[in-house]
């Protein structure tokens, strides 16, 4: 099978859907002929004209609008916020309008709405560019929220994103999109709530989201060496979450810990922590829980204070180590 | 060496009563053979051996009330020797209390299991849950030495390999013994800042409760009460006196004219001489076994005067002196205890006048006697004083009707009132 980047694959899957259904189309800063600000767009153009690769001014709030009510009237849009950060002048259109418009018409009107969005830190981008906000939208009732972490899950998790009736939000991280994978050429899903196992282990269940998984896949290879098993898993999905995988894994390694890039203080690692431990997980625990997440300061812009900021394969290393005691 | 523990026969029982020992230190025990005799709150029940071998050491004697899952004895082969150590910690312990029979208290009883302050994971609770293992005795290995799952089946391995001791009997291992005396210890450190005390509701105390709860609520109690002029009583008393005194070496007392007078009323009266003998059968008795109440240092015993009938007042008053002496001394034979037909209550020696005496069932009726009261009262128009006693007879009104109580009460009144009667009736 080929090997194509994570850029590539979301730009593949949204393209084999626009030319299966007239009612895909995408919008957003410049995604025209510039091809998006990480080049997830570029081609697109040429191939479906302006009408369907849309751009548009420098308004989220406008473009979540426009598309919240080109959904409301049968399209299917994809819109891109050109970095996550800017989802906040967006907010109001998604909390209070895309996320609740289904509930409050009874069910009788859908808002099939894509929202993608480049997240995370890494590239020197600054505070206002480089957050992880997911907490907050999967803290809304209404809203999915979807964090793919490699290539093949991005092609698949946003099909399924798209033929979704109600608003998902597709985070990708700007360092992912230049990792490559094997990826089928054809278009095919992943249903969204559907947890991944990214490597089984026995001694440790370690959650990780987005970037984290592959930073916990490369923490897990080393901690092997030092005879620790660690099972990593990736629940690709916020909301709904597959917490079941998860409390069957700490049920079998009686260890648990979960890593995210977002602020440790109230990130979405806390939820999964408190579902492990209302769980049957419980009487399975041998070490208390460990949440790993980012610094709680704005992300920096100087690169090693970045990087810093943000949990490293080292710092999991680390984490894993302290839960088993072998420090 | 094994332990023989006090066992804990239902959830909310706290301690057990050892009644009796069926074996003797020293004597061979096989297992399932029964080893002592126990009493809950509820039941009395023979415990069994768990195991064969030799009863070495009783650490309780019948009578003592022991905490559940305490040691109580060791048995064991012939060639072992005793744990001492432990087996001094549990005595200890257990035995502190008894004998403080008033101890300081805190406000609140620490409640606290051990358990609940070991530091172990979730995963090594459960563990320990589906092994029947406490907590109490596995070291941790964990941070700050948190027990861990690989802890309890490692600690779970090794207890397999060494013995075969059931779950029952590992909850009483000496190092949890241990771990319970320091709470103790503990305990009493902050009884003795405070003021409040404690009287532990045990012992003969517990048993004089039960019996009069049962027969208040179980008798439907009637009082009649009688205030009688004693004058004659008291002149003969005073003549008798020394005659007596000089027969027995015994000083006559007005309760033992009292007693005399109620011996002869009761055999003129067989319903009120008369106990249950089941639920549906009253025994009405012949002879009359006079107990007679008197207020022992460790409480109110009743000892008996068998036959009090056949006494001569002389024989009565020998009799009362010695039975309450041994009452007092704690010397009283169990026989001495047993068999009353009627039973006679005098606190007039503490100014009572009147009071509502209690049925010591199984019979069915009791005299409470007060004390004799010189008052004005009204005889032949003129206003004179007299020595007045008060007669207090309660009956069980389900065997007794009040004309019944009444007319045994008139028949004592009026021996008491004219005691010459008494004269007439030794003849009748």
């Amino acid at each position: 099978m080929r090997e194509i980047t994570y850029q590539e694959a979301v730009r593949e899957a949204m393209s084999q859907v626009m030319r299966e259904d007239d009612r895909v189309f995408i919008l957003g800063e410049d995604i025209g002929v510039y091809g998006g600000a990480f080049g997830v767009t570029r081609g697109m153009i040429e191939e479906f004209g302006p009408e369907r690769v849309r751009n548009t001014p420098i308004a989220e709030a406008g473009i979540a609008g426009a598309a919240i009510g080109a959904a409301l009237t049968g399209m299917r849009p994809i819109m891109e916020l050109q970095f996550s950060d800017f989802v906040t002048i967006a907010m109001d259109q998604l909390v209070n309008q895309a996320a609740k418009i289904c509930y409050m018409y009874g069910g009788k009107a859908a808002v099939p709405l894509v929202v993608r969005a480049p997240a995370g830190s890494g590239t020197g981008a600054a505070a206002q560019h480089s957050q992880s906000l997911e907490a907050w939208l999967a803290h809304v009732p209404g809203l999915k929220v979807v964090q793919p972490s490699n290539a093949y899950d991005a092609k698949g998790l946003l099909k399924s994103a798209i033929d979704d009736n109600n608003p998902v939000i597709f985070y990708e991280h700007k360092l992912l999109y230049s990792t490559k994978a094997d990826v089928p050429e054809e278009l095919y899903s992943i249903p969204l709530g559907k947890a991944d196992i990214k490597r089984s282990g026995t001694d440790v269940t370690l959650v990780a989201t987005s970037i984290m998984v592959q930073k916990s896949l490369a923490a897990a290879e080393i901690l092997a060496k030092d005879g620790i098993s660690v099972e990593v898993i990736d629940p690709r999905t916020l909301v709904p979450l597959d917490i079941k995988t998860i409390v069957d894994s700490v049920k079998r390694t009686g260890r648990f810990a979960v890593v995210y890039e977002a602020v440790k203080r109230g990130g979405y690692g806390a939820e999964i922590a408190s579902l492990v431990a209302e769980s049957e997980a419980f009487d399975f625990l041998d070490a208390p829980i460990v949440r790993l997440g980012g610094k709680e300061v704005p992300i920096p812009q100087n690169p090693e204070l970045e990087r810093n900021a943000v949990p490293q394969v080292e710092d999991i290393v680390e984490a894993i180590r302290n839960i088993m005691r072998k420090a | 060496m094994k332990e023989v523990t006090m066992p804990k026969l239902a959830m909310t029982q706290e301690t057990g009563t050892i009644l009796q020992w069926y074996k003797n230190e020293g004597e061979s025990v096989e297992a399932g053979e029964p080893l002592l005799e126990v009493m809950t709150n509820k039941i009395n029940i023979d415990v069994e051996s768990y195991v064969d071998g030799i009863l070495h050491k009783r650490l309780f004697e019948a009578g003592d009330e022991v905490p559940v899952l305490d040691v109580i004895a060791y048995i064991g082969g012939a060639d072992e020797s005793l744990p001492d150590p432990s087996m001094n910690v549990s005595r200890e312990t257990t035995l502190n209390e008894p004998a403080d029979a008033v101890t300081n208290q805190t406000s609140l009883d620490n409640k606290d299991e051990p358990q609940s302050r070991v530091r172990a994971t979730p995963a090594a609770r459960a563990e320990a849950r589906k092994l029947g293992i406490s907590l109490a005795n596995i070291q941790g290995t964990g941070p700050r030495s948190r027990i861990q799952r690989e802890d309890v089946v490692a600690y779970a391995e090794t207890r397999v390999s060494e013995s075969t001791t059931t779950p029952s009997e590992r909850r009483t291992e000496p190092q949890e013994n241990q771990k319970r005396v320091e709470i103790q210890v503990v305990r009493n450190v902050e009884r003795e800042t405070t003021s409040s005390q404690i009287v532990p509701y045990r012992g003969m105390r517990k048993i004089i409760g039960q019996r009069m709860a049962e027969s208040a609520f179980q008798a439907p109690h009637v009082t009649l009460v009688r205030e009688i002029d004693v004058s004659e009583t008291i002149a003969l008393r005073s003549r008798l006196l020394p005659i007596v005194e000089r027969q027995t070496g015994t000083k006559l007392s007005l309760n033992t004219m009292v007693l005399f007078a109620t011996a002869h009323a009761l055999t003129k009266h067989p319903n009120v001489n008369a106990t249950w003998g089941s639920a549906d059968e009253i025994v009405q008795h012949d002879e009359v076994h006079l107990g007679t109440a008197v207020a022992a240092p460790q409480g109110l015993l009743v000892p008996v005067i068998h036959s009090a009938q056949s006494f001569s007042l002389a024989g009565i008053s020998e009799r009362v002196s010695r039975l309450v002496q041994d009452a007092r001394n704690g010397k009283l034979s169990p026989d001495a205890l047993q068999g009353g037909t009627f039973t006679v209550s005098n606190l007039g020696m503490f100014g009572i006048e009147a009071f509502n005496p209690i049925i010591n069932s199984p019979q069915v009726a009791i005299l409470g006697v007060g004390a004799s009261i010189e008052k004005p009262v009204v005889q032949d128009g003129n206003v004179v004083v007299r020595p007045m006693l008060t007669l207090n007879l309660s009956f069980d009104h389900r065997v007794l009707d009040g004309a019944e109580a009444a007319m045994f009460l008139q028949t004592l009144a009026d021996i008491l009132v004219h005691p010459d009667e008494l004269l007439v009736s030794l003849h009748a």
